[in-house]
């Protein structure tokens, strides 16, 4: 009876199913998606980060670099750096970490999270395009991963960004009012593990 | 030969003594009164009240990014220190306990559990104390020109080196009271505090350093 159980199981939690069926294929369409890739000199946000029960806050400027490259440092309000991250057309950079901050797990999903946010290597070449009732889907494969970038029917309004694997949604990041080329505001939620980024521009 | 050589070495010295001055200022002769004077006017201070200025340059960057807020200090070790553009950030500091209060979250804790806010926590009491000649953190050097005294202080610990190359005082020599902090971090960006509309000794309640 009790393998029986753990056979049910098993069975039940393999044919977990994509969290996207819901999509419907949509016919290649122009590329408006690329309408929303941030154009920006530079940009402050206030910014709060959650994991796992600790808290951190601070500033998070973000700018394009006269070669192009974008430089991402985060501080906390009395000036303390936490870290400094370049995103170049050849590759990702660790300018600088703060020793605690300096695991390779940390670093990783924090360039996935920003680079998202920023279309960072986001080749426009290879887009699934699905559609439901009101949003349109565009999805971009990264490695046994997919980054839908998603917006309103009309591809006016970038809406939100997910990230998922074959079966299960990963991360959300919430995107409101573009203002000088970047989201007003952003928010980043990981639905595998407590690791929530909240982003609000200040004014300068 | 050797007189060439002699020359070159006493050029090289005098180089050295001058590039270790910082500009606009020169080195306090050996029989001077700053610390006297330094202890005298931590003695006087009972209360700071000030608005601050502060300035982050993130140098390869070419960026700054500026804050105000307004600055609390009562003796022994009360501090107060609240940001309010573009931002609202409050730190308190009462003794060894410690507030942070940012827009979402308030969070209490012991200096005590926290290595680096315990040094953090004894370079501000210091600063405005008077006491930072006497923090074994670090290894302090005098200089002064007209209207200021610098103190540069170069930390010890290897723990403290990875934040600072060395913390800059800038002390009105009138009444040593802090006019400017300067923090140079190892990558070359560096946060400056101006200290602003300063009031010594008035009143201050202690509700305001309340760590709840």
């Amino acid at each position: 009876m009790r393998i029986l159980l753990l056979i049910s199981l098993i069975v039940v939690a393999g044919c977990r199913q994509s969290p996207y069926l819901f999509l419907s294929d949509a016919t290649a369409r122009q590329t408006c998606i690329e309408t929303f890739r941030p154009k920006f000199k530079t940009v402050l946000y206030n910014s709060h980060i959650n994991v796992v029960g600790k808290h951190l806050s601070g500033l998070l400027l973000i700018k394009t670099m006269p070669d192009s490259s974008k430089r991402v440092v985060f501080t906390n309000e009395m000036g303390v750096k936490f870290f400094d991250f370049e995103f170049t057309s050849t590759g990702f950079n660790v300018k600088y970490v703060i020793k605690q901050l300096n695991k390779k797990v940390v670093i990783n999903e924090l360039k996935k999270d920003i680079g998202l946010v920023l279309f960072y290597n986001l080749k426009m070449t290879d887009i699934k395009y699905q559609n439901s009732e009101n949003e349109l889907y565009f999805g971009f494969k990264s490695g046994k991963e997919i980054n839908y970038y998603i917006t309103d029917k009309n591809c006016e309004h970038l809406l939100k960004i997910e990230n998922a694997s074959a079966k299960k949604k990963k991360m959300t990041i919430d995107l409101t009012d573009y203002k000088a080329g970047l989201p007003d505001s952003v928010y980043i939620t990981h639905h595998n593990f407590e690791f929530n980024i909240s982003l609000k521009q200040i004014e300068r | 030969m050797i007189k060439k050589y002699l020359l070159l070495v006493l050029f090289n010295a005098f180089v050295m003594a001058i590039s270790a001055q910082p500009k606009g200022f020169t080195a306090l002769p050996a029989n001077n009164d700053f610390s006297v004077r330094l202890a005298d006017a931590a003695k006087r201070t009972q209360t700071i009240n000030s608005d601050f200025i502060q300035e982050k340059n993130l140098n390869v960057l070419s960026e700054t990014i500026t804050s105000k807020g307004t600055f609390k200090f009562k003796k022994t070790d009360k501090v107060r220190m609240e940001y309010t553009t573009p931002f609202s950030y409050l730190l308190v500091i009462n003794g060894d306990k410690v507030m942070i209060k940012d827009s979402q979250k308030s969070n209490s804790f012991s200096s005590r559990s926290n290595k680096l806010f315990t040094v953090i926590n004894n370079i501000v009491i210091d600063c405005v104390q008077g006491t930072a000649l006497d923090n074994k953190d670090f290894t302090a050097k005098v200089f002064k020109n007209e209207k200021m005294y610098l103190l540069q202080l170069e930390p010890v610990k290897k723990e403290l080196k990875e934040y600072f190359n060395h913390i800059s005082l800038y002390l009105d020599i009138k009444d040593c009271s802090v006019l400017k902090i300067d923090m140079e971090e190892p990558t070359g960006d560096n946060t400056v505090i101006n200290f602003i509309n300063k009031k010594l000794n008035g009143t201050i309640p202690d509700a305001d350093f309340t760590v709840n």
